[in-house]
């Protein structure tokens, strides 16, 4: 890419050793390694035992897209001095649209991704994986919450009965 | 199992491996690893029926919902699922609801920050909520969001709200305050806001002064107050908005920096307000006065956004008490930078004002003007006085520090209101920018 060499370059390791070079500001997205780079400015290579390749390469390409679309977001306010309502509307309706196919990912993924996007304190995408997960819960019950998320039910009979006792307008009366 | 393999049978059991493994994966539960912190916030965004619910998948999330730091409460959180009743946000039995809320409260394993409750059957259950507050209030909430939806019976907030030393964010709308004399809480309040809250000037007084710690300040339509009194060190922020004429002002707040003021009339509100006895009592002072010694306690604001509505206009001009041309010297806004000014439509009342500001703002660096015509159709010129700015004498700080304005509008009013702009151009030295904007597209001179 011609602007990476204008741009400082960051080495990202994943917790399996994989490298990962990305951009300052794409790194930047991370609170976590802003605050770092605050720190000492001079640091050009961060190791992440916490996250995996796998997880580590989806959070680059969150970051990247959000990257993207603010600096295209910010390059239209330039040249026209404003940016127009109907445009900036239609940019943030297609950033949603991408992060709803991002999201479009199994459990395990996404429970990785809440714990990499909490650890590296991406506040977007912490946002979009925990929403995510509450819609996952939302409206079902106990059993089927168990089954989207592959929950062992380790609670006797008596112990589920005394449970639901405790909020009985929680749980419908057919259940 | 075989000690020597050949090559294709390591692949082949490799293979295997790696499909057990899989397995393994399929069965692992990983989201019941999430630390609490974050499985609360997954349950904070879910209503708090589905949140409930989660007690009863496993031993790891039985205890995640009585121990949810923020509650949130309204009137369909114990309705059952399908009720009619949800849509129109009602509670569908208030016995099972109170019932309710109190078998969470009872189980409850963790004091509550953040307590939000939003229902309008607090009235019938007076003495339950007070115990609810009384016990919720001394456990440390920090936060605490009581909103009533049914202004047709506002409710009194209970009193231990008022002797709570946790709160830093307080926010009340439609329920009536009765402060008591005697107050020596609240102090930790930062953020306080009343909406359409009935309360007396002195209650409201008491109130406000109280809360030492305060940094911002949002009051929005309330009832019954004519006077409100502002006198607090720590103020950064103010916001109000008023519905009839209302007395402001602000006294001894050195670090209020930003202010934003919406004069707006419910005709309604105000001819009842004209025939009560508070009206009497205030007799005397007019809408203009009172504007002037608003304005007399803004020495220290550096942003101020002001908003008028047409019938605001309508009750100054039918005084006939006109605006002074500049506040006193030792009222003038030293440190305004920004202002922002909006109306309905132009009148020569609204130029009065501008230079009223302008001549009292020494070192303003950016002006917006917004002529909203879009909930007022009938647009009558009738009261504009075209020669306006050509009588005036550029103040201060249009010589030497203006170098933003911006002016937003249709372009018929601004057809007829290029005066000004032009009185700008003519005059202001270290003007950069003048942006006109009509509705929706943009010219720049």
């Amino acid at each position: 890419m011609a602007r990476s060499s204008t741009e400082n370059m960051i080495t990202l390791m994943s917790s399996d050793g994989e490298e990962f070079m990305v951009t300052e500001k794409v790194a930047r997205e991370c609170t976590t390694i802003r605050n770092m780079l605050e720190d000492d400015c001079v640091i050009t290579n961060i190791p992440l035992p916490n996250v995996t390749s796998d997880i580590l390469s989806m959070v680059i390409e969150y970051c990247m897209e959000h990257v993207a679309a603010a600096e295209k977001a910010a390059a239209e306010t330039a040249e026209k001095g404003s940016s127009s309502a109907p445009a900036a509307a239609k940019a943030n309706k297609d950033l949603e649209e991408w992060d709803k196919a991002f999201m479009n990912v199994d459990v395990y993924t996404l429970c990785d991704l809440i714990l990499a996007a909490n650890y590296l304190n991406v506040s977007g995408l912490l946002d979009l994986t925990i929403q995510t997960a509450a819609n996952l819960i939302k409206g079902k019950s106990p059993e089927q919450i168990r089954k989207t998320f592959h929950i062992q039910n380790d609670l006797s009979l008596e112990e589920e009965e005394k449970i639901r006792s405790q909020t009985p307008w929680a749980f419908e009366k057919s259940e | 199992m075989e000690k020597n393999l050949r090559p294709s049978s390591v692949e082949e059991k490799k293979q295997e491996e790696q499909q057990e493994k899989e397995q393994e994966e399929q069965e692992k539960d990983l989201i019941s690893c999430l630390p609490d912190d974050i499985l609360h916030i997954i349950l904070s965004k879910l209503p708090l029926r589905d949140a409930a619910v989660t007690t009863a998948i496993s031993k790891r999330w039985d205890p995640l919902f009585p121990t949810l730091p923020s509650l949130k409460i309204d009137a369909t959180s114990f309705n059952p699922r399908n009720s009619e009743m949800n849509r129109v946000l009602y509670v569908e039995n208030a016995n099972e609801w109170v019932d309710a809320l109190f078998s969470v409260l009872d189980f409850r394993q963790a004091p509550i920050e953040k307590f939000e409750i939003a229902v309008e059957i607090l009235e019938y259950f007076e003495l339950d909520f007070y115990e609810v507050f009384d016990v919720h209030c001394v456990a440390g909430v920090k936060e605490l969001v009581i909103n009533n939806f049914d202004f047709q019976v506002l409710y009194d907030i209970p009193c231990p709200v008022f002797s709570c030393e946790t709160i830093v964010k307080l926010e009340m709308s439609y329920c009536r305050l009765v402060v008591p004399s005697e107050l020596s809480s609240l102090r930790a309040v930062k953020l306080l806001v009343l909406s359409k809250v009935s309360v007396s000037n002195a209650h409201l007084r008491r109130l406000i002064s109280w809360c030492k710690a305060i940094e911002k300040l949002v009051i929005t339509d309330c009832f019954k107050v004519t006077n409100i009194v502002i006198h607090v060190l720590s103020l950064l922020e103010l916001e109000i908005s008023v519905c009839r004429p209302v007395g402001i002002s602000l006294k001894s707040s050195p670090r209020l920096a930003s202010v934003a003021v919406s004069f707006g009339v419910n005709n309604v509100y105000w001819r009842r307000y004209q025939l009560s006895k508070e009206r009497k009592a205030s007799a005397g002072t007019s809408e203009a006065t009172k504007l002037v010694t608003f304005l007399n306690g803004l020495c220290g604001v550096k942003d101020l956004r002001l908003n008028f509505s047409n019938e605001y206009r309508m009750i100054l001009s039918k005084e006939g008490i006109p605006l002074p041309t500049r506040l006193s010297p030792k009222c003038f806004l030293v440190e305004l930078k920004k202002l922002c000014l909006s109306w309905p439509n132009n009148y020569r009342f609204f130029n009065t004002i501008v230079s009223c500001l302008l001549n009292s703002s020494p070192y303003l660096m950016e002006l917006i003007i917004c002529v909203d015509t879009s909930y007022n159709s009938k647009y009558c010129p009738i009261a504009q006085e075209l020669d306006f700015w050509d009588k005036q004498v550029p103040a201060e700080c249009v010589k030497n520090h203006l170098t933003t304005a911006t002016f937003y509008g249709d372009d018929y009013i601004l057809e007829d209101s290029f005066d000004f702009p032009k009185f700008l151009l003519h005059n202001a030295g270290t003007l950069k920018k003048i942006n006109i904007l009509y509705s929706g597209d943009l010219k720049e001179g």
